[in-house]
């Protein structure tokens, strides 16, 4: 048989999942030797904390990641449970992501501790995908004494499959035309997106296995799940074409809160509305950003969602303007009548702040130069004394 | 008494578009997206309002029995529009039914009691004053674009203002129009005593009555129209049209202050299509939002460049008559090629005192028209 690929397009991707193992927790050791061999959890409060990393130790008793810390002491009473030191994970990262740039420009991160790689071009200079892996593995061993697990595929999908396989210090290499039979055995919550609900189902359809998934038509699929059938039907197959995406753009900045009791009084949500303009506002003046896509999203204590968008005349970075047209969206929902669970604000379309600014030929009765320069002044308040220094009159308790 | 008549579906469907922008909506009222249809004499006019524009229309028709019927101005345009006939009748049943038959075709469409229609607003037949329609056309061209599409902080800027003044015992009337970064100005003679015209300080025609009034005056090409204001409202009235627009409440921002402020010095004379085309051409690759040239002024020469992070750059070179200070600056290129565009000078002059003051722009031959733009910060 003859390849009939072009030589411009590589015939498939060479991509390699890189998964620290335990990576909170494995600092954590490495910063205290004492620890090592012993159950150890990174977690929140004792109260309605949750684990944030566990040791292979501690998962030996049953903890797992996202497990309420109560249960989690419950299980194992001897464990050392440590609250999360974030600046030290960030930095140790750091220097793990450096090891990651040294074979490829293609890094894509997903957390402090995770990442993809694109290292299609870059065979001729450092070998294989799997040496290249074999190596970056070393490297982070011998430089940071930390291991993580990898795996090796022509996709992001079978390479994170892969490198969840042999945990901790694994190398899962999945040649490509491989997939299926590779993923065939393993069970079907494996595929991202598979939650318990999805599992139950395909259960109901006799398929417990990824393998199991494939015996199924892209029809049958597609009328029982909708769009995650079309998905489940290529993920089965281990056919996923996103690309390794470096560093990406920030497309929009947004912030939700989840309230511990529902809200109903008009008064208490036009404060939570603030509060969460205040801080988008604050995010988007951090990067230098000004949104003009302004969107209120929803979610009733009947768990029903609902967002409502608009546009603003012109990008904005500031709380009070946020706030106002906040209150236009309002009226388009039943906030007031039905209780509310969730309030979140997001704006996009964003703009650099220091690209062109279209000056203004009347002064207006809010100039806009000055309110950026209190909002600036504020910033820089809150950056020495903190987030709680300086707020509006309204948000303040008592 | 119900109405039946008979019509040219030309007549008809010229008068059903004209009311088409105002009734077409859908709107809180659902009685509004009907038109009204009342015999006068010997012909019927037709009523559009949504009630801050109100347009009444009057055609030719064959009255055969005198009454009034609202109908749903959409459906009975489109209706009209395909029609195969060139004739249509009208005619209401029971129930405000009503039958519509245009050759083969037979028509059964419910519409409303005209009773429960809004009133056509009153007016003062006396203090309208006659106007050259093309005269007042030409004051809407060239101030229409620079009209606010929607503005939150100053509300008044989606409208254009209207002025009159005595210079010299001739009578002008002027219009003026801003979005907040540019402003356009032009004043028109007019011959008629325009001592009847009360034209408060802050007469602020809102956008959209400002096309339908540019619509009318298309209509009435070198006819004269007749306009006046009376208790917060426009009243406009062609031959067979009259149009009543709600004036808008709140001040307009004070543009007399801004021109004594601009120093006429330092000017820029450049050939209009010139400047026009090579502005255009780089305008292709200016960032969307902002449409930023970057402008260089040296002594004769103008240098226009942009950039587009998707495409690449543009720079273009021009000869212009300038003596003064080398001087770099930014702006919105379509602010300055709308501008541009209405004029008909061969040579205009270009005012610039600063990267961050007003530039005023005018021409010779373009009598009356003032246009002033804000630069961008670069």
């Amino acid at each position: 048989m003859t390849s009939t690929t072009s030589s411009h397009t590589p015939p498939y991707r060479h991509i390699i999942h890189l998964d620290m193992d335990a990576f909170y927790a494995s600092v954590e050791m490495l910063d205290n030797p004492a620890l090592r061999g012993k159950p150890v959890i990174v977690g929140g409060s004792r109260n309605r904390g949750v684990v944030s990393a566990a040791s292979y130790e501690a998962r030996e008793f049953g903890i797992r990641s996202a497990m309420p810390m109560a249960e989690a002491m419950r299980r194992c009473p001897d464990g050392a449970f440590l609250p999360p030191r974030m600046a030290r994970y960030r930095e140790v990262s750091d220097s793990i992501f450096a090891i990651f740039a040294r074979y490829t420009p293609l890094v894509e991160p997903l957390s402090l501790d995770e990442a993809f790689l694109d290292v299609t071009a870059c065979r001729n200079l450092f070998g294989t995908a799997a040496e290249i892996a074999r190596r970056i593995k070393a490297e982070v061993r011998t430089e940071t004494g930390l291991t993580v697990s990898a795996g090796v595929a022509a996709s992001k999908l079978v390479a994170k499959i892969a490198s969840d396989l042999h945990k901790p210090d694994g190398l899962t290499v999945v040649d490509p035309g491989t997939e299926s039979a590779f993923l065939a055995p393993l069970p079907v919550e494996k595929l991202w997106g598979v939650g318990p609900t999805t599992r139950k189902s395909l259960a109901l359809l006799g398929v417990n296995t990824i393998g199991d998934c494939c015996r199924l038509t892209p029809e049958l699929l597609t009328s029982k799940f909708g769009k995650l059938g079309s998905y489940l039907y290529q993920a089965a197959r281990g056919m996923d074409c996103r690309p390794v995406e470096p560093e990406q753009e920030i497309k929009s900045i947004g912030h939700e809160e989840t309230f511990s009791t529902d809200l109903t009084d008009p008064a208490i949500i036009h404060k939570e509305l603030l509060a969460l303009a205040e801080r988008v506002a604050q995010r988007l003046r951090q990067y230098g950003r000004r949104g003009r896509a302004l969107t209120l999203k929803v979610k009733y204590a009947d768990f029903k969602q609902i967002s409502r968008s608009i546009t603003l005349p012109e990008a904005t970075d500031d709380a009070g303007e946020i706030r106002r047209h906040i209150g236009l969206l309002l009226k388009k929902t039943e906030v007031g009548e039905k209780p509310v669970r969730l309030l979140g604000i997001t704006l996009a379309q964003l703009q650099g702040d220091l690209e062109t600014m279209q000056l203004p030929l009347f002064a207006e009765p809010t100039a806009p130069g000055k309110q950026r320069q209190l909002n600036q002044a504020m910033d820089a308040i809150k950056e020495k004394f903190g987030c709680s220094i300086i707020r509006p009159g309204s948000l303040l308790k008592g | 008494m119900t109405i039946k008549f008979e019509a040219s579906k030309e007549n008809l469907l010229y008068s059903l578009s004209l009311l088409q922008n105002i009734a077409g909506k859908k709107g809180t009222l659902a009685i509004l997206s009907n038109i009204l249809i009342k015999s006068q004499g010997n012909n019927v006019e037709l009523i559009a309002t949504d009630l801050e524009i109100g347009i009444k229309n009057e055609l030719d028709a064959n009255i055969i029995s005198q009454g009034s019927i609202t109908l749903p101005a959409k459906i009975l345009y489109e209706l009209v529009k395909e029609s195969c006939s060139d004739f249509i009748s009208i005619e209401e049943q029971d129930n405000y039914w009503v039958k519509i038959v245009s050759g083969t075709s037979v028509y059964n469409l419910a519409g409303i009691s005209s009773e429960e229609y809004p009133d056509f607003p009153e007016y003062n037949e006396d203090m309208l004053v006659d106007v050259k329609a093309n005269l007042f056309k030409e004051l809407i061209d060239k101030t229409l674009f620079s009209i606010a599409h929607d503005r939150e902080n100053n509300f008044t800027l989606t409208g254009a203002l209207l002025e009159k003044e005595q210079i010299d015992n001739n009578n002008y009337i002027r219009m003026v129009s801003s979005d907040g970064h540019r402003l356009s100005i032009k004043q028109t003679m007019i011959e008629d005593d325009l001592s009847t015209l009360n034209i408060d300080k802050n007469t602020i025609i809102p956008r959209k009555g400002i096309l339908e009034i540019r619509k009318l005056c298309e209509t009435s090409e070198n006819d004269n129209i007749k306009i006046g204001f009376d208790n917060k409202q426009l009243v406009v009235k062609s031959n067979n049209s009259l149009m009543i627009i709600r004036l808008m409440n709140g001040d307009f921002p004070d543009y007399k202050n801004l021109l004594k402020i601009i120093n006429r010095k330092n000017s820029i004379e450049v050939e209009r299509k010139t400047f026009l085309e090579s502005l255009r051409r780089t305008n292709l690759f200016t960032e969307s939002i902002f449409n930023a040239v970057h402008l260089n002024i040296q002594k004769n020469i103008m240098i226009l460049s942009s950039q587009n992070t998707d495409y690449g750059s543009a720079t273009d070179k021009i000869t212009i008559e300038y003596e003064g200070e080398t001087l770099a600056l930014g702006f919105n290129c379509k602010y300055f090629i709308e501008a541009i565009q209405v004029m008909s000078s061969e040579f205009i002059n270009i005012y610039i005192n600063s990267e961050q003051s007003p530039c005023l722009i005018e021409g010779k031959d373009d009598i009356g028209f003032v246009n002033i733009i804000m630069p961008m910060k670069i």
